[in-house]
């Protein structure tokens, strides 16, 4: 349908990687006769656990990161219901390593020994919440924590990511949600912070990672997280509480210049249309760590709509405007059955090719969470354990996390829609359950509810539910609660010196 | 599970049937288009005693494109970089597919008795091998590295005169470890003289010598940037020097926060960043859309006011790919910085240039993201400022009856303008994205749908008599 040929370098890497993924998709499609929720859950515990202890050489770049190496397999086991038991010593030694990492002047280094950074003290506070012990998060230095935290603040309200680093929504992200989890989050430390988050919104609708740069997933995720948490919006105590904490900066939660409406349109477009994975910029690649990245914005940009919707002022705002009267003509309602026709013939078409089966799915947010679920487990997993960014890379460990977030995201719902940090597997799933059977594609289904049941055909240990994700924080909603309830147990923190 | 051709299978069966000396190579278990190799270093070169880890992977074209060979262990040589990229040949344009992987270990064993300084590597090799984007891309699968043949043109620290007076420290990773990385000797002896240089808190030429040293073990370690600026700050260095320092360590890991970071801080120092732009021009044509360059390149262009030719190099990287979606977003920056939207003549143009793009591709998300900003928020805010360009998107739709874009921009501009007729268009138009044409955003336009009624449900409501309870949603 393109009126001249292209020899864009950006459409010959797409379209053979589409190639890729539906060859892939038809491939897992007939090995699996049509299932699709085929988790290699144990393989993938045993790819995880591989890591934890040791690592080969080749891990050198790494030795910055270790406190995300412990991050990714620690919440990749805890996604696949796969941690071993609390009496396992391996917690006790994953919190006297992290201890080595914290830093006497407060935050956590990459390594025992290295100047303090935000990326690896999220990295560590996540972790240490999801083991959760008293140990773990006692190990916190809460008021050098703070101190570090307004060390690392701009006078505008960005945070750079070390003493001497660079400023972007990463650094934003990483300070307020340790700030939420430790229950440091202060007027004070994120006055400003709301606004040079929207700075970041570009004209596509997703963020940069400072104002200017262009639109991608893991800045927007850091943006919409962190605009929620701003918001006061996660595990609120009062769930009246809807206009956030700081009512005083902004009557909606910080939020009046959000592009919502732009911001959703990017969200969906970053689904690509046949392998169903997001991709991270418009015009790039699929890839398996955007699930999290894009569908978490996507998830928590559907809460925070209906969040400002909830909002008098705001529904006032969208909803009030002039209305005429609608005439319907003939005319356009056959130009749009001509389009429809048209479309179907076309979806028809791809899926027989093997892009992923669109449109089947319902769901809670703003992405075909089936589609996306097709990627991870046809195009992404490896059939020795792990998750790779697309068909033929590798496998690792940052991917694996991330994908498996992603598809279990794609698995869970909200409870209440208002309030995040209690996230419920959606009604009639249950472990093993549900499994989609392929030939019944022409089947109007309503996405997974109706699914056909087929029982007993499938390895116990290959079922298909993923324990939920807290799509703010990457973290268990139960390990989220326990945390900052720890912190707020223990005593205030003494003013802080100036 | 791409289906594997006989070609591989026969060739992986004849290597394990009559092995070569010197050569092993073994296919991944989860994946058979990837081979972990050692290499040992020929006879009577200056790697003889050494065995090499190579990484070999057939492409999906293969047997029609060259297998990807890459050293992970690391090595000097002047035609291997230090990611252990290979300049040979046979892997590029002089590939025939009667060569086969032995041919392809042989000629890279060959390599290591004679190099070939005339032919170094070049900067734009394929962008298969993807530098550390996001710190994930460590392979685990390999075997601990073995010690390098390397070692003989690097002498350890502990053998240096000048360094017997530094006592190293090393890492303290507890009685019980995790996560413990296996530190190849080199990595492990330059990590605990930096750490003990670091405590003594020791400003001088060998200590900066030491950070590069450090630097090329693992660049993504903030912590070694940050003390070598204290150094060069301390030893009041010349920063010329660091500048192409900081481009060689780019060109090596182009997707390196802390080197850009350090670019940043260089440039700076130097009050002058005239060679930004020409610096970030050759990162973006080895990479078109590489992140880091193209926000370097806007701090820099806005920093030291270096607008007057951007448009014209962004046209001519739109031109060559205007899928660019990097380009694109750099134009929107240019004038929305440098021009006043507000001006007919300007909106136009900006409008008209988008438009020259789709028609050419009207699949190409790129030139319709732009236009749409144009009128949004970020933009002029209103599409009645550009009322030809209804019904030219409405023709384009008609003529290309599957593009999405189209009718996703008359959805938006109905929204906003609230006609009738463009209203009720925009209902049906809803139902057929989600219907047919758009299904993977099937719960994205009954989203849009919904915000187009709810307008006209909220005013159905009002007018009606009022009841006891009122509305309820
Ligand atoms: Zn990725």
């Amino acid at each position: 349908m393109e009126e001249i040929p292209e020899s864009s370098s950006t459409l010959q890497k797409q379209t053979k990687l589409e190639n890729l993924c539906k060859r892939a998709i038809l491939n897992s499609r007939q090995e699996n006769q049509g299932f699709l929720e085929v988790i290699l859950r144990k393989k993938h515990i045993q790819y995880l656990l591989t890591g934890i202890r040791s690592l080969p050489s080749s891990f050198g770049s790494l030795d910055a990161s270790r406190p995300w190496i412990c991050y990714w397999i620690l919440h990749g086991l805890e996604v696949l219901e796969g941690l071993p038991p609390a009496s396992d010593p391996l917690y006790h030694d994953i919190v006297q390593f992290l201890a080595r990492c914290q830093h006497p002047q407060g935050g956590f280094g990459g390594g025992p020994g290295q100047v303090p950074h935000l990326a690896p003290t999220y990295a560590a506070v996540s972790a240490l919440s999801i083991i959760g012990t008293d140990e773990a998060l006692g190990i916190i230095d809460r008021t050098r924590l703070r101190d570090f935290l307004y060390a690392m603040r701009t006078p505008e309200g960005a945070f750079r990511m070390q003493a001497d680093g660079e400023v972007d929504v990463r650094g934003v992200y990483c300070a307020i949600d340790v700030a939420s989890i430790c229950g440091l989050m202060e007027p004070e430390l994120v006055r400003g912070t709301a606004d040079w988050i929207l700075r970041c919104q570009t004209y596509e609708g997703g963020f940069g990672g400072a104002p200017g740069n262009e639109a991608h997933g893991g800045y927007t995720f850091c943006g919409v997280a962190g605009l929620c948490l701003l918001a006061g919006l996660c595990g609120c105590d009062d769930p009246n509480l809807v206009c956030g904490s700081h009512p005083e900066v902004d009557p909606f939660g910080g939020m009046s210049t959000l592009d919502i409406d732009a911001l959703m349109g990017w969200l969906s477009r970053r689904q690509q249309t046949i392998e169903g994975g997001f991709s991270g910029r418009t015009n790039k690649l699929v890839d398996a760590c955007y699930s999290f990245w894009q569908g978490g914005a996507a998830v928590v940009t559907t809460l925070l709509y209906r969040l400002l919707m909830s909002i008098p002022a705001w529904r006032d705002r969208v909803l009030m405007v002039d209305v005429p009267p609608l005439v319907m003509s003939a005319e356009s309602a056959a130009l749009s059955a001509e389009r429809v026709a048209a479309g179907k013939e076309e979806a028809r078409r791809r899926t027989e090719e093997g892009a992923v089966e669109a449109g089947r799915c319902q769901g809670e947010w703003l992405f075909d969470q089936r589609c996306l679920a097709e990627y991870i487990v046809r195009c992404c997993q490896s059939a020795t354990g792990g998750v790779a960014d697309k068909p033929e890379v590798p496998r690792d460990y940052y991917h694996t996390n991330y994908g498996l977030s992603g598809l279990a995201l794609t698995q869970h719902c909200s409870e209440t829609g208002v309030c995040l940090g209690r996230f419920r597997r959606s009604v009639d799933q249950t472990p093993g359950g549900k499994v989609n059977n392929h030939e019944d594609a022409d089947a109007e289904s309503e996405g997974w509810e109706e699914e056909e049941e087929v029982s007993g055909a499938r390895n116990p240990e290959d079922l298909f539910m993923l324990h939920a994700v807290d799509p703010v924080f990457g973290l268990a909603p139960e390990k989220v609660d326990r945390a900052k309830a720890f912190f707020k147990a223990m005593p205030a923190l003494p003013p802080r010196r100036v | 599970m791409a289906a594997l051709t006989n070609r591989i299978i026969k060739e992986t069966q004849r290597m394990a049937a009559e092995p070569t000396p010197g050569i092993v190579a073994r296919p991944h278990e989860d994946n058979v288009r990837f081979f972990d190799v050692q290499l040992s270093g020929p006879d009577g070169s200056p790697y003889a005693g050494g065995v090499f880890h190579v990484e070999l992977f057939l492409p999906s074209e293969y047997p029609m494109s060259p297998p990807k060979v890459r050293f992970l262990t690391k090595i000097y040589h002047p035609n291997i970089d230090r990611l252990g990229r290979i300049c040979l040949d046979i892997l590029k344009d002089k590939w025939s597919p009667a060569l086969g992987i032995r041919a392809v270990l042989l000629s890279v064993q060959a390599l290591l008795s004679a190099p070939n300084p005339d032919d170094p590597l070049p900067l734009d090799v394929a962008e298969h091998w993807r530098s550390d984007e996001a710190g994930a891309i460590a392979q685990e699968n390999s075997p601990p590295r073995v010690r390098a043949a390397n070692a003989a043109m690097w002498t350890p620290y502990h053998d240096r005169p000048e360094w017997a007076d530094v006592t190293p420290l090393t890492q303290d990773d507890g009685p019980a470890p995790v996560v413990q990385i296996q530190y190849t000797p080199r990595f492990q002896e330059v990590m605990d003289y930096l750490r003990a240089i670091i405590q003594k808190g020791e400003i001088s030429e060998r200590a900066l010598a030491l950070t590069e040293d450090a630097i090329d073990c693992n660049s993504a370690n903030y912590t070694i940037w940050a003390y070598r600026r204290v150094v060069l700050d301390g030893l009041r260095a010349e920063m010329q020097k660091e500048l192409e320092f900081t481009e060689n360590i780019i060109t090596d890991t182009p997707k390196n926060y802390q080197v850009w970071y350090h670019r940043q801080w260089v440039v700076e120092r130097l009050h002058d960043g005239s060679a930004e732009l020409a610096f970030t021009q050759r990162m973006i044509e080895a990479d078109s859309k590489n992140y880091h360059a193209w926000a370097h390149r806007q701090w820099a262009v806005a920093t030291f006011g270096l607008w007057d030719h951007e448009l014209v190099a962004l046209e001519a990287l739109i031109e060559a790919d205007p899928r660019n979606n990097s380009a694109w977003n750099q134009r929107w920056f240019v004038v929305r910085s440098t021009c006043r939207l507000d001006e007919p003549a300007l909106l136009a143009r900006e409008v008209q240039y988008a438009q020259r793009y789709i028609q050419q591709a009207p699949n190409n998300e790129s030139p319709w993201s732009y236009l749409r900003g144009l009128f949004s928020s970020k933009g002029v805010g209103s599409f009645a400022r550009c009322p030809e360009l209804e019904a030219w998107a409405r023709q384009l739709s008609v003529r290309f009856p599957l593009c999405v874009h189209a009718v996703a921009l008359l959805v938006d501009m109905a929204a906003q303008s609230r006609s009738p007729a463009a209203l009720e268009q925009a209902l049906t138009d809803c139902d057929g994205l989600a219907e047919g044409l758009d299904p993977i955003r099937a719960k994205y336009w009954r989203h849009k749908r919904m915000a187009l009624l709810e307008p006209l449900l909220a005013r159905a409501l009002a007018a009606r008599p009022k009841q006891d309870s009122g509305s309820s949603s």
